[in-house]
């Protein structure tokens, strides 16, 4: 029977009700359902235009709201379109709401992952862009930040990403060491992770704290997803070249079960940059149990595995010697074959166990358990004795041999001349390992024992990050009245990573000996050359653990409270948490250069911490809103910057301290069903933090440990968002933000040496002071177009703007003693000194899409987006200085860049029903 | 009736995603081994006599000399270089990189794209490549080669410092017995770790007075050990710069200097 009509029914049964006289308001209720298979809708907001009330609606898509006659109701729900109902009787009433025309998921188009500072190309940390998760957000800053700005790694504000607090069903998900959100854990599930709440900046999350840059809580239980069913084939040419996603989901079943479904899998031989390889699954399975009217429980399992070959940096010099903007040296040819040296391999699966409990019709509870384990690496090169493999060591590049014309030329020649040059060459370190004839004296650490056998001089080791984390958080939400909504909870997370390395092929060798290179050579003792004085000597072999082995112990018990009020003309709300945070190193090798200080348990660190947020929302009428909020906190610091070589030892680094947090924003929001806008003001400063890295420096000639303790940092700027709907069909966006975000102190560096205690340096500062964050752009515009035709499908194209782009400094140049050769005069100097700013530059994207609906049952969507139209390659979108330099000249170690990938697509396929 | 549907399709592209697989097993490839060809084989005198009269030979065909190894870079003493020796002399090698060779190895050396040169009175092989150039025939704990055949023996040679004077053991290890450092040296460092480019000359003597020079790089990871003030025996490789006889010292602990000075 058509729905429409027993709608229409329905409204024509209730009409004979009471007429008030006009200008008293009343509680009106209501329920709001989906047209296309009448189930209710729940998490809808209502907001009255006249500023007297507004709602949400419960599980069973019920609201109710203040109102009075002649008021007008707007209705917003994502993927529906907004509708506008006038009151005009005091009577229940249904609103069916239809899906939007903008069906069109910008999340489905996974963005290149280009990694951004010294620490990430060096480090084996995992992707950690948040981008995919503001696409999904209802602001259109937010959502078109993640989708246009996100080619270019834009953040929000400039913060980083350990700034954004991610939740799944409540749980944090977080990485304990660095504070980072690592998406590509769920990556290919974009089907069952697309349930999102949240914020951007500071307000409300009601089961978390949140965080300065914001907070989402992504939502699978099994309940929440309708009856569908879901298979999406992708086609594109960035990280991976095909996907397929299938997702099956019962929604609440007659006999009080749900269950969803879904899987995925992403490959390419080659994605967009040479020599990189993609393949990934992805498998999700939520299960629910309705147990009665208050209480049910549900249970989450969840996986991504994944492979895949990096992309590398490079100097300019390297790309222009190869006439490629995307050279990658980290991949050669092993008998015809490409194969990569740097290899990332993830599989961090998780599970959750959850009792959600309706204490009253007025509170509902959620505690939850949850179990993260698994294992993250990426393999690298490592040789001993053996002359640097990696194709663009500064040796080989001719910058290196400046004043010397007649090398310049032949290196360039080289380079020129054999496109294999610039790559690893596989089949070298295979001749050079089986031929390597070594004889080790006391193997094993047994005296006597001689072992002769093939050493590999080139190995691929893998470094490892695996963890295991165990997760307890309770949630409570009251609804106490229509003025006043309470929340609070509590989480206690335990967690345990373990780094060490392993060998992952011995490339023709026979063994590999595990000892320090730099300690072999620093040291006359050979004892004082051993990674592990309990082991000494070994040999290993394929799957062995060498090098360092240790485990960063972190638990976490943090408790937070917030009150949400809502009056007619203003809301407000205010929140508070307080935190506990151990942490310790135990190491599993005993250092021979710091004996005590490596193997077994060290000192327990503890912090207290707390947070304090607000904010005030004043509605000068229903379409148009003030909002301020400001944020007070302090942060433990991240057990990565907490020790000053943690592979080695557990000293701490002098003066660890938690870092203050505090900033604010005042906003102008305009909402009416033509119009969508958000103007922002923001600041937020960071005091107190820990920036520290290793690396061989050239003034010094040795490995070293560099810390710098009080960086403070500041991020102000403005952001605007505006929607515009010009027609039924034609819409437009404007979105805009610049900002300045620098370093706001002189901070002060030690230098250590890697091997042993000695301070090389204590006490020298760094001149800071107003240098700009680097490797990102501060200043992003874009303008755009969609026409929605009512035929189903819809066109749209944007333009791009991106500026003041700085690229990453090395903090080590601004120092006295680095320019301490130099006069002011000296060109030299401001070489040494001065910031890169890179080109402003545009791009043009595309996209376009068409659904059909078959027997009113099955839809088929075929979505198509095309990045950067005009190619153009020529967009370097970030960069940063190399930590080793030479003041002598400075060309000799240049800075590495990278730029945005050339024309690329995204085509989209999905049946559904 | 719809579910059975859906699975069907997601059997069908189950089979499709699993089986494009993406190719990640690499195997090992063939290994070509150092050129040899038994013909053309030439002794340590007869590179050092393609550099009489200040003349530089750059070889273009695979020939080889098989040699030991005296002296490597893992002291730090000397940097991409090692020091090399058969029964018919020694000659020192210029490394393209650092490290590889260690004492005691028996190595085939295939001379193509090397140079053989004097350079300041010393006769150098030079732009040898430890992965293209050199075989190992055998290490410091081998007794017989990998070819199986008897690994020749090198120890020091004794001789006297006039000996060395003469050039006569350039590039080869030596033995000198009863010398000791002179007295204004004892006391002080071999080098100074704190000014690792500068090397230091320190001299030894015997008991009639003649001097040699010892020379320590800074770099050298004995750079810091004192010189001990007695009287005994050093082992050394003998090298020369310009008309200077200098001895390098592998390690401190080849200096036994513990008897009565003679003086």
């Amino acid at each position: 029977m058509n729905r429409t009509i027993f709608t229409l029914m329905l409204l024509v049964v209730f009409s004979s009700g009471v007429v008030m006289a006009q200008g008293e308001d009343f509680q009106l209720r209501g329920t709001v359902i989906s047209s296309e298979d009448d189930s209710p809708l729940p998490g809808v907001y209502v907001s009255s235009m006249r500023a007297l009330g507004q709602a949400v609606t419960d599980d069973n898509g019920v609201f109710i709201i203040t109102t009075e006659i002649g008021d007008v109701l707007l209705f917003e729900y994502e993927n529906m379109q907004d509708k506008e109902i006038q009151v005009d009787q005091i009577a229940d009433i249904t609103v069916s709401m239809t899906p939007s025309l903008e069906d069109f998921d910008e999340s489905d188009f996974e963005l290149p992952v280009i990694t951004l500072s010294t620490g990430d190309i060096e480090g084996d940390a995992q992707s950690y862009d948040i981008s995919r998760l503001l696409q999904g957000s209802r602001d259109v800053y937010v959502s078109t930040s993640g989708f246009d700005f996100g080619q270019a790694r834009y953040r929000i504000r400039g913060y980083s990403s350990e700034n954004n607090a991610v939740l799944m069903n409540g749980i944090p998900v977080n990485d304990m060491e660095t504070g980072r959100a690592y998406y590509s854990n769920w990556g290919g599930l974009n089907d069952v992770t697309r349930l999102t709440e949240g914020y951007n900046g500071i307000g409300v999350l009601r089961n978390s704290f949140g965080r300065v840059g914001g907070a989402t809580n992504i939502t699978v239980r099994a309940s929440q997803f309708g009856e569908s069913s879901r298979l999406t084939y992708s086609l594109a040419n960035r990280s991976y070249n095909n996907r397929i996603m299938m997702t099956h989901a019962t929604g609440i079943m007659d006999n009080g079960w749900a269950v969803t479904v879904s899987g995925s899998r992403r490959w390419a031989d080659e994605g967009y940059v040479e020599g990189a390889f993609y393949d990934a699954w992805g498998y999700f399975f939520s299960v629910e149990r309705i147990i009665n009217s208050d209480h049910s429980i549900g249970f989450v399992f969840l996986g991504a595995p994944s492979e895949s070959g990096g992309r590398g940096v490079a100097t300019q010099e390297a790309y222009d010697l190869t006439g490629n903007n995307y050279y990658n040296p980290n991949w050669g040819y092993q008998n015809g074959e490409k194969r990569n040296a740097r290899v990332g391999k993830y599989h961090q699966p998780f599970s959750i166990l959850s009792h959600y409990w309706d204490l009253s019709d007025k509170t509902t509870v959620t505690t939850s358990a949850a179990l993260s384990m698994g294992r993250g690496g990426r393999t690298a090169l490592n040789w001993y004795d053996a002359p640097d493999p990696r194709p663009d060591y500064y040796r080989y590049m001719p910058s290196n041999y400046k004043g010397n014309q007649q090398m310049m030329d032949y290196y360039t020649d080289l380079w020129l001349s054999d496109p294999e040059f610039g790559q690893l060459n596989w089949d070298d370190f295979y001749n050079a390992n089986v031929k390597n004839l070594f004889s080790v004296n006391d193997a094993f650490g047994e005296e006597g024992n001689v072992v002769t056998g093939n050493r590999s001089k080139y190995m691929l080791e893998e470094r490892r990050i695996d963890h295991r984390r165990i997760t307890f958080s309770s949630n409570l939400q009251s609804h106490q009245s229509d003025n006043l909504i309470l929340s609070g909870g509590a989480n206690v997370r335990l967690h345990q990573g373990y780094q060490f390395k392993a060998v992952n092929d011995l490339l023709g060798g026979d063994w590999w000996l595990d000892v320090d290179q730099f300690a072999e050579r620093d040291f006359d003792d050979p004892d004082m050359a051993q990674t592990d004085i309990n082991n000494p000597n070994r040999l290993v072999e394929e799957g062995d653990r060498f090098g360092y082995d240790y485990v960063a112990n972190i638990n976490n018990y943090d408790a937070y409270a917030q009150a949400e009020f809502f009056f007619p003309k203003y809301d407000f709300y205010l929140s508070a948490n307080l935190s506990h945070t151990t942490f310790w190193r135990t190491g599993n090798m005993k250092n021979p250069r710091f004996p005590d200080n490596s193997y077994g348990d060290s000192e327990k660190q503890n912090f207290t911490n707390f947070g304090l947020k607000g904010g005030f929302t004043y509605k000068i009428t229903g379409r148009h809103y003030v909002t301020t909020n400001a944020i007070y906190k302090t942060r433990a610091p991240f057990f990565w910057n907490a020790y000053v070589s943690p592979r080695v030892r557990d000293h701490l680094v002098e003066g660890l301290s938690s870092e203050t947090i505090y900033g604010g924003d005042l906003s102008y929001i305009v909402r009416t069903p033509r119009i969508k806008s958000r103007f922002t003001l923001f600041m937020t400063d960071f005091n107190d933090q820990t920036w520290s890295r290793s690396f061989y420096h050239d003034e010094l000639r040795t490995f070293v440990n560099y810390v710098m303790t009080g960086v403070d940092t500041r991020h102000y700027g403005v952001e605007l968002g505006l929607d515009i709907n010009i027609s039924s069909t034609l819409s437009g966006h404007i979105v805009a933000g610049t900002g300045d975000y620098f370093y706001n102190s002189r901070p002060n560096v030690s230098i250590a040496r890697d091997n042993d205690f000695e301070v090389l340096e204590d006490q020298r500062t760094v001149y800071l002071q107003n240098y700009k964050i680097g490797g990102m752009t501060h200043t992003a515009g874009s303008v755009g177009l969609r026409y929605n035709s009512p035929r189903y499908w819809f066109v749209g194209v944007s333009t791009n703007y991106f500026d003041d782009i700085y690229i990453d400094i090395n903090p080590d140049r601004r120092t006295a003693e680095a320019l301490s050769e130099f006069a002011e005069e000296d060109g030299v100097w401001s070489d040494v000194i001065n910031q890169e700013k890179l080109n402003h530059n545009y791009t043009f994207n595309i996209f376009a899409g068409k659904s059909w609906r078959i027997q009113r049952k099955y839809f088929i969507r075929l979505n198509v987006s095309v990045n950067n139209l005009l190619d153009n390659k020529d967009f370097s979108i970030g960069g940063f200085e190399q930590l080793r330099y030479d003041t002598q000249n400075i060309d000799r170690f240049a800075p590495k860049y990278f730029y945005l990938y050339g024309r690329t697509f995204f085509i989209n396929l999905t049946f559904s029903m | 009736m719809k579910t059975f549907k859906f699975f069907k399709a997601v059997a069908f592209t189950l089979i499709v995603g699993l089986t494009s697989c993406v190719d990640k097993d690499f195997d090992p490839p063939d290994t070509e081994g150092i050129p040899f060809d038994p013909d053309k084989i030439h002794t340590v005198s007869e590179l050092r006599a393609f550099t009489d009269d200040g003349a530089t030979k750059r070889f273009e065909e695979d020939y080889s000399v098989f040699v030991t190894v005296t002296m490597d870079d893992k002291s730090g003493n000397i940097y991409m270089a090692a020091f090399a020796q058969d029964e018919t002399g020694g000659i020192n090698l210029r490394l393209r990189s650092p490290g590889g060779l260690y004492v005691g190895d028996y190595i085939r050396i295939n001379l193509r794209n090397t140079t053989v040169s004097q350079y300041q009175n010393l006769v150098q092989l030079d732009s040898v490549h430890v992965d293209n150039n050199i075989e190992k025939l055998a290490t410091w704990a081998c007794d017989v080669t990998i070819n199986g055949d008897p690994k020749p023996v090198v120890e020091p040679e004794v001789v006297t410092i006039p000996v060395i004077g003469s050039d006569a053991f350039q590039s080869q290890l030596i033995k000198l017995n009863d010398v000791q450092f002179a007295s204004y040296e004892v006391g002080e460092t071999y080098a100074d770790s704190e000014d690792p480019f500068t090397a230091y000359n320190r001299i030894l003597m015997d008991c009639d007075g003649n001097e040699i020079i010892v020379r320590t790089s800074g770099f050298a990871v004995f750079a810091d050990d004192e010189i001990p003030e007695g009287n005994g025996s050093v082992i050394a490789i003998a090298s020369r710069y310009r008309d200077d006889y200098q001895l390098l010292l592998r390690s401190s602990s080849e200096v036994n200097l513990d008897g009565a000075r003679c003086n």
